[in-house]
């Protein structure tokens, strides 16, 4: 689809009576960085989670890199992927930050970096490593590669699970809330971090509640609402003429 | 061979029976020989160790067998009354020591077969109770709540004596000779590559099963149903966001549960197992109702003979604490290997 890294169309959800999202659409080109930005309950988080399937959206139409996600309906009418080797594929191109960092505790540092290019894409450790420690360089964790995450601050184990993400070369970067678990004193170096890859050009698609980070560095951001998007545009005119009542209310609250 | 009664199981349904029954025997047929393969398997991966072993004890036993005659007549002057004992539990002739020797072996062989086949049990019943299947739920729940809910002693008679006189049965009746036949079991077996060995269970007119497969099958039953339920919480316990993450970097399903699932599940599990173990080592002692003989089995032996009866005892309670000791120990070491990356509070 013309160039597009993700193109997201109409998606509907529903965890059983309640519609939590009414056919939102998205579309990314490389380089973009978009904040959904919302109240809690409103569908954000829901509909990150919705692009690489951790939910199964109920209708709608998900492309990466112009590949369509392939759904089918199974006995009792739900929807379900139609082959989870291409969902699987197509994860790895997807990189998560969780707000709840969900390192694995059992591996270092340097082993839950290196674990997916490993076992996913099926690269060499010598290989993996040096890229991971090169990452890890970046997120400036480089002494720590050896260390346990429960011996990390939640900072530190949220640029790591950076660096976990960033070591598949995904095509997109999602955040799901991604400072909202840690201590204030520790937002910033994490912000600091989603900055520098936002200058190098990643495209990252941001679920946040930093109103500073959404405005500073997105070229887009979204408002969304009770499952639906409110209002969209680039930040400028979302921050300071917001065309709808419910985005300004929300902002005036929130800045 | 009842013609009439031959025909309407020779028909698709015999066949059926047939496939069955071979396959169930096949799968018995399978674990006799896994618990042979593992058995031997330890016995080669220890055969250095052994050797070695061996070797120390050879010359350990020299120079400690001179010590000890010189001890043991230091003994005999000061406390005559002492060596009595002493002889007791010599190797020699009329020494206990030998047998109670070849009772912990075998002891010791059954706790290790039987964990074996046991913690495999009981990664499947988790599984199964896990599982997003009612069927699956429902043989799993079974199951634990038989198991579980039976003495131990109670579980080993059912399966000593319900095989027993239930093969037994089957046979006299002449029920499963027709079946066999009718089913075409023995050409079924032959397919499979069973041969003529396993179909003799057609013809055969007695059973006899070794206190050993009774013992094994038991406890490895008893304690696959209590680690289900260790496992099931232990699988339960691992952070679900951890199994996410692998999900969400495009980890397969199978790679998730191999990768990231399993080597925590035994960081969760390993406190509840080392107890499991624990307790089958003591309930290998039940064994000994139906003849086997394993340690307590020989100790009540030397008991009857000797009539000294708290020495005995005494002894073996030595043994089994040596044992459990040991146990500790290793499990210990083997939950501070699995807790790595734990912060220890």
């Amino acid at each position: 689809m013309d160039g597009a890294t993700l193109t997201v169309d109409k998606v509907h959800k529903r965890f059983g009576n309640l519609e939590v999202l009414k056919g939102i659409s998205l579309s990314a080109v490389k380089g973009d960085v978009i904040s959904l930005i919302g109240a809690s309950g409103s569908g954000k988080s829901t509909f990150l989670r919705c692009i690489n399937l951790l939910e199964t959206p109920d209708s709608g139409d998900i492309r990466v890199e112009g590949e369509l996600i392939r759904m089918k309906r199974d006995k009792t009418g739900n929807s379900v992927p139609a082959d989870n080797r291409q969902v699987d594929r197509i994860r790895s191109k997807l990189g998560m930050v969780f707000q709840s960092f969900n390192l694995w505790s059992h591996m270092t540092v340097l082993q839950n970096v290196i674990e997916a290019p490993i076992h996913v894409l099926g690269k060499s450790r010598a290989e993996a490593t040096a890229e991971a420690e090169a990452l890890l360089q970046r997120v400036g964790l480089a002494e720590r590669r050896h260390y346990y995450p429960a011996h990390l601050s939640g900072g530190q184990q949220q640029r790591v699970a950076i660096a976990r993400a960033l070591a598949m070369n995904p095509a997109v970067m999602l955040f799901d809330e991604p400072t909202s678990a840690l201590d204030p004193e520790l937002v910033g170096e994490v912000l600091a971090v989603m900055r520098s890859l936002a200058d190098e050009g990643r495209t990252m698609l941001v679920v946040t509640h930093e109103m500073a980070f959404a405005r500073d560095v997105s070229s887009r951001v979204m408002f969304l609402h009770q499952g639906k998007v409110e209002e969209e545009g680039p930040p400028s005119q979302v921050f300071t003429s917001p065309a709808s009542e419910r985005c300004r209310q929300f902002l005036a609250k929130h800045l | 061979m009842d013609p009439v009664a031959a025909a309407p199981l020779s028909a698709g349904f015999g066949d059926i029976v047939g496939w069955l029954l071979a396959a169930v025997i096949a799968l018995v047929h399978g674990i006799v020989l896994l618990a042979g393969a593992l058995w031997w398997l330890l016995g080669l991966l220890f055969w250095p160790v052994g050797q070695v072993l061996g070797f120390a004890v050879d010359i350990l036993g020299a120079v400690f067998g001179w010590i000890g005659t010189v001890i043991y007549d230091v003994i005999a002057d000061v406390a005559p009354g002492a060596t009595f004992y002493i002889d007791l539990i010599s190797f020699g002739k009329g020494g206990w020591g030998d047998d109670l020797w070849v009772g912990l072996q075998l002891t010791l062989k059954l706790a290790v077969v039987s964990l074996s086949i046991g913690l495999s049990i009981g990664l499947l019943g988790a599984g199964a109770k896990l599982a997003p299947s009612r069927a699956l739920n429902f043989i799993g729940n079974a199951y634990t709540t038989l198991i579980r809910g039976l003495p131990e002693l109670l579980t080993l008679m059912l399966i000593y004596y319900g095989l027993l006189f239930g093969l037994q049965g089957l046979l006299s009746t002449g029920f499963l000779p027709m079946v066999c036949d009718g089913a075409g079991l023995a050409d079924k077996l032959a397919l499979i590559g069973l041969g003529e060995d396993t179909a003799r269970i057609c013809v055969s007119t007695t059973v006899e099963i070794d206190g050993f497969t009774a013992g094994v099958v038991a406890l490895s039953l008893v304690f696959g149903a209590f680690s289900t339920e260790v496992l099931r919480g232990a699988i339960l316990a691992v952070p679900k966001g951890q199994l996410e993450a692998a999900r969400a970097i495009g980890m397969s399903r199978r790679l998730t549960i191999r990768r990231i699932l399993l080597p925590q599940v035994w960081r969760y599990a390993l406190p509840g197992l080392g107890n499991l173990w624990l307790i089958m080592i003591k309930d290998t002692s039940l064994v000994s109702v139906i003849a086997l003989d394993e340690l307590m089995r020989k100790t009540s032996i030397a008991v009857g003979v000797t009539k000294q009866p708290f020495f005995f005892y005494g002894m073996a309670c030595l043994v089994y604490l040596a044992i459990t000791g040991v146990s500790m120990i290793a499990t210990t070491r083997i939950e501070r290997w699995a807790s790595r990356g734990v912060r220890r509070i």
